[in-house]
């Protein structure tokens, strides 16, 4: 395997090969993983390297390379990486404007606690709820942009969208009064 | 570059609408993201540990295990309950309420799980709860001082520390328990068509809220089952047993003799006979996706079958094998057809 080019690898992968994808991941893991280890933390870059390689994976039928491949995932990882920062950013002025009273102003680990409150909060909604709120959130669509893609009212989706950040004021109240 | 440009910047990335030069701006910025100065192994072995541990984890997301298709099991006979009359009705308006707030004053506990995950915990007097995918058990701050009770949002099994002092009762949207007996499993998803409870060793004795008069003593390996929702036309005797609401017995799994209704608690899915509209609600959960019918029909069929890692697409593909239906998948959204 290691005498193969990655072009070969990559129509070894299409073809369903085991090997030529172990090779790809043992020739690229580490590059991705120092990269997403620089710009992020140990944990992101745990699960960037993955989430990379798993697409790599699911679509090897239908990826045709017109770069080589290492500035292919260079540029997914880039991707990710952004879309990451993107993802924190959006949530943290939306969740900024549910509580004025600055509940994220903790440490580190509070922040993370805090997080895996308003995440099973947000599992816990009724799917329709769910799929509302984290296209406002994290989606970053305005309530009309919504009820036109699901082709619902707009006071529907406003609707759902108080009742989700409802849902989730009381879990984070109840997690601070817990502690 | 301030944090409020970068801000701007992403938020134009997210809806695609970056000009070249934004995107260039954007990738620049990128570029000089150092966040993380310390180094990222700190030998070769530990990055040789990593590359090992990763592999194993992409291989776990990767490969599903192999799909057991059962043989198609008749259901045994119902034991006959009049349910009539008894009034289930679901509060539709706000199936986002939960639960009842228990009346103390200082916070209940509450354990939540997240959909696509299930958790075994101990309660305070020792009795060990396993805790299905989107469920939410609340108990009291003085549980396990004067009485034993808990509330339950979703599917769980118990396994009872036994106290003859202090029954352990376990209220539901739709009924209460109280345990005389030991192992058991509940099922009150709010969203669901039905509520059950299956009895593995013990007794228990299961009331309904609409009607606390009525009891059902269960033995080992009968269980309870019955709409959460007034049923459509009628709700004598005979139109819930054709439905298969009432008393009647917990299904076995012919292949390895253990219980369907608690293969969840081994991380498995199981289903017996079940029809393909119910099974729906189980996928939900369980995938995070939404299952359409739009054929009727397809709602009825029944499978019979187990599944223990195969994804969303597997599992449906493994169902095709016994009968006949077509599926796509759209992102979160799955369309029946026959």
């Amino acid at each position: 395997m290691k005498n193969y080019s990655d072009v070969q690898l990559l129509k070894m992968l299409r073809e369903d090969s085991e090997q030529a994808y172990r090779e790809i991941y043992d020739r690229y893991w580490k590059v991705l993983y120092e990269t997403a280890f620089r710009k992020t933390t140990a944990d992101d870059a745990c699960d960037l390297v993955q989430d990379i390689f798993l697409y790599l994976w699911k679509n090897r039928h239908t990826i045709f390379l017109e770069v080589q491949l290492n500035t292919y995932l260079q540029a997914a990882l880039r991707h990710k990486i952004i879309d990451l920062y993107r993802l924190r950013s959006v949530r943290e002025r939306y969740y900024a404007q549910i509580f004025p009273s600055g509940a994220f102003s903790g440490n580190e680990y509070e922040l993370k606690e805090l997080n895996q409150v308003i995440r099973s909060a947000i599992n816990r909604m009724p799917s329709r709820m769910r799929e509302i709120f984290l296209l406002n959130r994290d989606g970053d669509l305005p309530s009309a942009a919504i009820a036109e893609k699901l082709s619902l009212s707009d006071q529907t989706i406003r609707n759902q969208i108080s009742t989700a950040i409802q849902r989730i004021r009381l879990a984070v109240d109840h997690y601070q009064r817990s502690k | 570059m301030n944090q409020e440009r970068i801000d701007q910047l992403l938020t134009l990335y997210g809806r695609n609408e970056c000009s070249t030069e934004e995107l260039a701006e954007l990738h620049k910025w990128y570029q000089q993201l150092d966040t993380n100065q310390a180094p990222p192994f700190t030998d070769d072995k530990a990055a040789a540990q990593l590359q090992a541990q990763l592999w194993e984890q992409l291989k776990t997301a990767r490969q599903p295990t192999r799909v057991f298709r059962l043989p198609v099991w008749a259901r045994v006979a119902a034991v006959a309950i009049v349910l009539a009359g008894a009034a289930f009705w679901l509060v539709q308006t706000n199936s986002s309420k939960t639960t009842t707030p228990l009346a103390v004053t200082p916070a209940p506990k509450k354990i939540s799980i997240p959909y696509g995950a299930t958790k075994k915990i101990q309660l305070p007097d020792g009795t060990e709860v396993w805790l299905n995918a989107g469920s939410e058990l609340l108990y009291a701050a003085d549980f396990n001082t004067r009485h034993r009770t808990v509330q339950l949002s979703g599917e769980a099994f118990f396994d009872v520390k036994k106290d003859a002092e202090r029954p352990f009762i376990i209220n539901t949207g739709k009924m209460n328990i109280r345990v005389l007996g030991t192992a058991f499993n509940v099922k009150a998803y709010p969203e669901d068509k039905t509520s059950e409870a299956s009895l593995i060793r013990g007794a228990i004795e299961v009331s309904m809220h609409g009607d606390p008069k009525k009891k059902f003593i269960l033995r080992p390996n009968e269980k309870i089952v019955f709409p959460n929702r007034p049923l459509p036309g009628s709700n004598d005797l005979e139109a819930l047993q054709r439905e298969g609401y009432a008393l009647s017995s917990v299904s076995i799994n012919p292949v390895d003799s253990s219980v369907v209704e608690t293969a969840w608690t081994n991380n498995r899915l199981a289903f017996m006979n079940e029809r393909f509209g119910d099974i729906a609600q189980q996928l939900e959960r369980k995938f995070e996706v939404k299952l359409h019918f739009e054929d009727s029909t397809a709602a009825g069929l029944r499978f019979t079958a187990t599944f223990e890692d195969e994804d969303i697409r597997e599992t449906l593909e493994a169902l095709q094998y016994s009968l006949p239906f077509n599926f796509r998948i759209d992102k979160k959204d799955i369309y029946i057809t026959r």
